[in-house]
């Protein structure tokens, strides 16, 4: 047994570690972002990746932890999601209520929490990865201390421990039914009621983390009060992890495929109908992240080979294009009482044109139109969705794409057809991400081969 | 080599288009003019050096299923011939536009959009299937709506451009269809692959019919048959050397040559014949009549271009294809004299264009006058000069293959031509001044030249081709007969020719004698015995108000009826409504989640319990 695998979350643990050092010993007097974190984060941060170049596939503890080429593009995902949320800090109009050592031992705490969630095929330690996430998303979400982001944070976390229960007292049926909780014998058993209920209720955290309606409520209350570059994070690396698992999972699920498929349902079109009214920006982002979870989940529903594929295609295109999303975001100014709204967007087009443009870009990543790459990824889901017969998901889901048109093509209005003065934010880190992100979903644009190859090459592996 | 001639105008233009601001005006005419009389002389040496019929294939346009279209160029006697008079009367017009266009701000513009005009109309000319010609035809189309609308402060003309365009258009859907249907019914649009498919009788008159009539559309349109006539008169608003190579010389007269070219089709298609006939002839009656009446010089010779095509049409519908092209052939040298001619006129009188306000001008523009007369006479087919050649050749045709009645319409259309034309000549040039203070604008040599050697044919282009009866060698005659997928199937004795020949120069003779009584002193008060019958020539049978009354007012009333009442309160209001659907629907749902933490709770336990009901019950 070779202890190679687990030189990843050691990286990642021992990079916390060292922030929450640092943190300790600085002057209390500034808690704040200092100069040294940024460079000692994204080294750090770059260092733990090293280790996802070694890829011989391993299996420790009891599968307890597995490390192959899945657990390996989590890393890699988890990594610049968090990557991009440190990058964006230093631009944040809020800087300075943030801590930043804190937060650098957050991200990567939360990092390894979804890595193990990831790369585990035992049912107990996935639950107790989602669990030590959810402190991290409630740390934070509450990152900036004030009344109403106190308030959401502490929401979202009983309405989190709420669910955990549910996800709790599932495992122990499951335990009691079967006397095994790991995926591989729970896919061997043949299924029985107890077995069912104790899956269903396994699931409900799962669901719950991964914002599918209507288990959905607390993801606009926590985005719209936490910082926009922790949004960034917090809507797209819980997410990598909760699929990944779930991806895992999926062979296990198969009787329980019909409640997927009504939580998609659910999920589509009451993530793109509610976003269809907001007003707050990041409320409505929310709402759009909940939507896509929704097409994500239809992955699930797939026979073997497009589960996999599609998943991954549609969960790397949703980081790039959410987090672009996010990125825009993170240019406006925030205040305590102030939230970015639609009304904040006026004039983008003619004042900053190249970010507009990559906003606009994105939105329409998200909202599927050929040819971006969020088209292909909803085109390599849908068709083999339809071939399988899946109508009922997939009529949802376009007609929610439908809605998802109307929804993002608001931002268009104040963006390119009304004037006003800009409100200005960032910095040019902040814009130069942007920008990458934007490069990002073109080169996918261009050549979407790049992507279905690699994640061809991932799936050889498993 | 047989590019020639479209390759020096299409460099002449590109080089105008792109560098024409740069250009001095004097530079930019030269340019214009260089190119077409390279283009010119390329086509005339090719003709003296008896090039053989030949194609040129040019690679590939473009493929579609079974459809291979190449860019191919056909070198034959028809569009040497055709190629030869566009250089020629395109050259003579280019120089007389450096004289009439002197003055003008837009003089590269000008010069390019001639140019371009030249290729395309090359490219009609030398195409070797129908798709090729239809890009040509296309071309010319676009050239034309450009130079009429050239002056484009002038609303009047812009309107004038935007009529020529749409009229074209309605014809050009029927070109397209019989296009399709020809390519559907034969599988080819290659000109040689389909004569040797008519000559082989494998396409049945019942296809080619139909497929004739909608060609014919496409003519009527581009050639101002009626009911498409219309917009000619009203292009009359482009610059004269316009009015003279487009819409006198050439561009009208590509429907002419497109049924000449597929003489075949025409010929095989006997009711489609009878029908343009009609046509041709009904066009040639009202054009000539409505010419009488007209007090504008250049809608005088715009009407009586409509009757000459008429005329044309009239002849192809009598399967007399050799006679209708050179008919085609003298009208363009005399019509653009009389254009050329006239614009001179324009020109030394300031812009003035009503017959009535000129009057004795012989006396101050003696050249024009007598160049006038020629072209004048040529017109009307006054014997000797070569219009009455040619006329006199599709009247004994009309009568000869049978259509007495086309032939007695035809002959009373002499006598109008003859009438209206020295009418005008006699109102121009003779009586006395009827505008007291007026100034004489001398035309220039550059000016003159041109009408000099268009004079020359006028005169003696007839000798081309003599009638059958003098027994003399016809070149024009042996010429054609190779063009010719069938003989013509009517052969006169030579003494009836003859008194066919003698009727129609009567008419022509009796028309003038009466024109010159009536105008030569002092204008009648009156042009037409009745007062009615003046109206109608003077508002040219008020088809512009039936038109507008009976096809344009309806139409946008229908246009408002759908606006408000399908496109506003359906289609509008049944996407609103859905939008609004669904925004409600957004509403009700977002009242569920207003942030209080108890709702989501019990939200969150619903969904539990409910989880756990359905799986119990199923």
């Amino acid at each position: 047994m070779s202890l190679l695998p687990l030189a990843a979350p050691a990286a990642l643990f021992l990079s916390a570690l060292l922030f929450l050092t640092e943190g300790a010993l600085a002057s209390r007097k500034a808690p704040s972002l200092r100069k040294i974190h940024l460079p000692l984060f994204s080294l750090l941060l770059l260092l733990s990746l090293v280790p996802l170049l070694f890829s011989a596939p391993e299996s420790l503890f009891h599968g307890q932890f597995l490390w192959d080429s899945l657990s390996r593009c989590s890393g890699l995902l988890l990594g610049f999601s968090a990557l991009s949320a440190m990058l964006l800090l230093p631009g944040y109009s809020r800087k300075s209520e943030v801590p930043g050592a804190e937060t650098a031992a957050l991200l990567f705490l939360g990092n390894l929490a979804l890595l193990l969630l990831s790369s585990t095929t035992h049912l107990l330690t996935a639950l107790l990865a989602l669990e030590a996430f959810s402190f991290i998303t409630v740390l934070l979400g509450g990152i900036l201390r004030d009344r109403r982001s106190s308030e959401g944070a502490m929401k979202t976390f009983f309405l989190g421990l709420t669910a955990s229960l549910f996800s709790l007292f599932g495992l122990a049926l499951l335990f009691g039914a079967t006397g095994k909780a790991d995926i591989a014998s729970l896919v061997s058993l043949s299924p029985s009621p107890l077995l069912k209920a104790g899956l269903l209720l396994f699931l409900f955290s799962f669901l719950f983390k991964f914002a599918m309606a209507p288990l959905h409520s607390w993801a606009p209350d926590l985005y719209q009060v936490a910082p926009a570059p922790l949004g960034a994070y917090l809507s797209t690396a819980p997410k990598v992890g909760i699929a990944l698992f779930l991806l895992r999972l999926s062979p296990a699920l198969t009787p329980l495929l019909p409640f997927l498929g009504a939580f998609v349902i659910v999920t589509v079109l009451w993530g793109n109908l509610c976003a269809l009214r907001q007003e707050d920006l990041r409320r409505l982002a929310a709402y759009s992240s909940v939507a896509h979870s929704g097409y994500m989940a239809l992955a699930l529903l797939l026979p073997s080979p497009f589960r996999g594929n599609a998943l991954l295609f549609y969960l790397t295109v949703y980081v790039i294009m959410n987090l672009s999303l996010f990125q825009a975001l993170s240019l406006l100014p925030e205040g305590p009482e102030l939230s970015p709204s639609l009304e904040n967007l006026k004039g983008w087009g003619k004042d900053e044109p190249w970010i507009a443009g990559f906003l606009a870009f994105a939105l329409l990543s998200l909202a599927g139109f050929p040819p971006t790459p969020g088209f292909l990824a909803k085109a390599i889901l849908f068709l083999p969705a339809l071939e399988k017969g899946l109508f009922l998901p997939v009529g949802a889901a376009l007609l929610g794409t439908l809605i998802s048109v109307a929804a993002y093509f608001r931002l268009f209005a104040p963006i390119y057809f009304s004037s006003g003065s800009t409100l200005k934010g960032g910095d040019r880190r902040g814009r130069a991400l942007l920008a990458l992100s934007s490069l990002l979903l073109l080169v996918l644009t261009l050549w979407p081969k790049g992507l279905t190859l690699l994640i061809k090459e991932v799936f050889s592996h498993v | 080599m047989i590019l020639l001639p479209l390759l020096f105008p299409l460099l002449g233009s590109l080089l105008l288009i792109l560098l024409g601001r740069q250009l001095s005006r004097r530079l930019a005419g030269f340019v214009g003019c260089a190119a077409s009389g390279l283009a010119f002389f390329s086509s005339l040496f090719l003709i003296l050096s008896r090039r053989p019929t030949s194609t040129l294939l040019l690679g590939e346009w473009f493929r579609f299923g079974s459809l291979r279209l190449p860019w191919a160029f056909l070198w034959d006697p028809l569009s040497s011939v055709m190629v030869f008079l566009v250089g020629g009367v395109g050259l003579l017009i280019h120089i007389y536009s450096l004289g009439y266009m002197e003055e003008d701000p837009s003089l590269p513009r000008f010069f390019a959009l001639m140019n371009l005009f030249t290729f395309f109309m090359s490219l009609l000319a030398l195409s070797s299937n129908l798709a090729v010609l239809f890009l040509g035809w296309e071309g010319v189309g676009l050239c034309s709506y450009l130079l009429i609308g050239f002056w484009n402060h002038k609303e009047r003309a812009v309107a004038a451009g935007t009529k020529a365009f749409l009229f074209n258009r309605v014809g050009d859907l029927g070109f397209l269809l019989g296009l399709f249907w020809l390519f559907k019914a034969t599988g080819t649009v290659d000109f040689q692959t389909l004569d040797s498919l008519l000559r082989g009788g494998s396409i049945a008159s019942a296809t080619a019919t139909p497929i004739a009539l909608l060609l014919f559309c496409g003519v009527a349109g581009k050639s101002a048959q009626l009911p498409l006539s219309l917009w000619l008169p009203d292009a009359m608003e482009g610059p004269t050397p316009v009015s003279a190579f487009i819409h006198a010389a050439t561009m009208v007269t590509a429907g002419i040559f497109l049924m000449v070219r597929l003489n075949g089709l025409f010929f095989l298609a006997p009711g489609a014949s009878t029908a343009i006939g009609w046509v041709g002839g009904l066009t040639a009656l009202f054009g000539g009549f409505s010419a009488i009446a007209q007090r504008d010089i250049k809608k005088v010779l715009a009407y009586s271009t409509i009757s000459q095509l008429g005329y044309m049409v009239m002849a192809v519908g009598a399967g007399a294809f050799a006679a209708s092209f050179f008919h085609l052939a003298t009208h363009a040298f005399f019509k653009a004299l009389l254009f050329l001619a006239a614009g001179c006129v324009i020109h030394a009188l300031r812009g003035e264009q009503d017959l009535f306000s000129m009057g004795g001008l012989r006396k101050d523009l003696p050249k024009t006058g007598v160049l006038f007369f020629i072209g004048a006479a040529a017109l009307a087919g006054i014997p000797g000069f070569s219009g009455s050649f040619s006329k006199d050749w599709i009247l004994s045709s009309l009568f000869l293959s049978g259509h007495q009645a086309l032939w007695a319409l035809g002959l009373l259309v002499e006598f109008l031509t003859a009438f209206y034309i020295f009418r005008l000549y006699y109102l121009a040039f003779h009586g006395s001044s009827r505008s007291p203070e007026r100034q004489i604008h001398k035309p220039s040599a550059t000016m003159l030249l041109p009408l000099l050697l268009l004079a020359l044919p006028s005169l003696l282009g007839g000798l081309l081709s003599l009638p059958a009866f003098l027994a003399l060698p016809s070149p024009w005659r042996s010429l054609m007969a190779s063009i010719l997928l069938f003989p013509e199937p009517f052969q006169g004795a030579h003494g009836t020719e003859l008194l066919l020949t003698l009727l129609s120069a009567g008419a022509a003779l009796v028309g003038f004698v009466t024109a010159r009584r009536a105008y030569a002193k002092a204008p009648p008060s009156r042009d037409l015995p009745s007062p009615l019958l003046e109206e109608l020539s003077k508002r040219a049978f008020s088809l512009d108000t039936l038109l507008e009354r009976f096809l344009l007012t309806p139409y946008s009333r229908l246009s408002a009826f759908l606006d408000s009442w399908v496109e506003r309160r359906g289609i509008d209001r049944g996407v609103y409504l859905t939008g609004d659907l669904f925004q409600a629907l957004a509403g009700s749902l977002s009242r569920f989640q207003d942030g209080r933490l108890h709702r989501s709770l019990i939200g969150l336990l619903a969904t539990g319990a409910s989880l756990l009901t359905l799986l119990v019950l199923l």
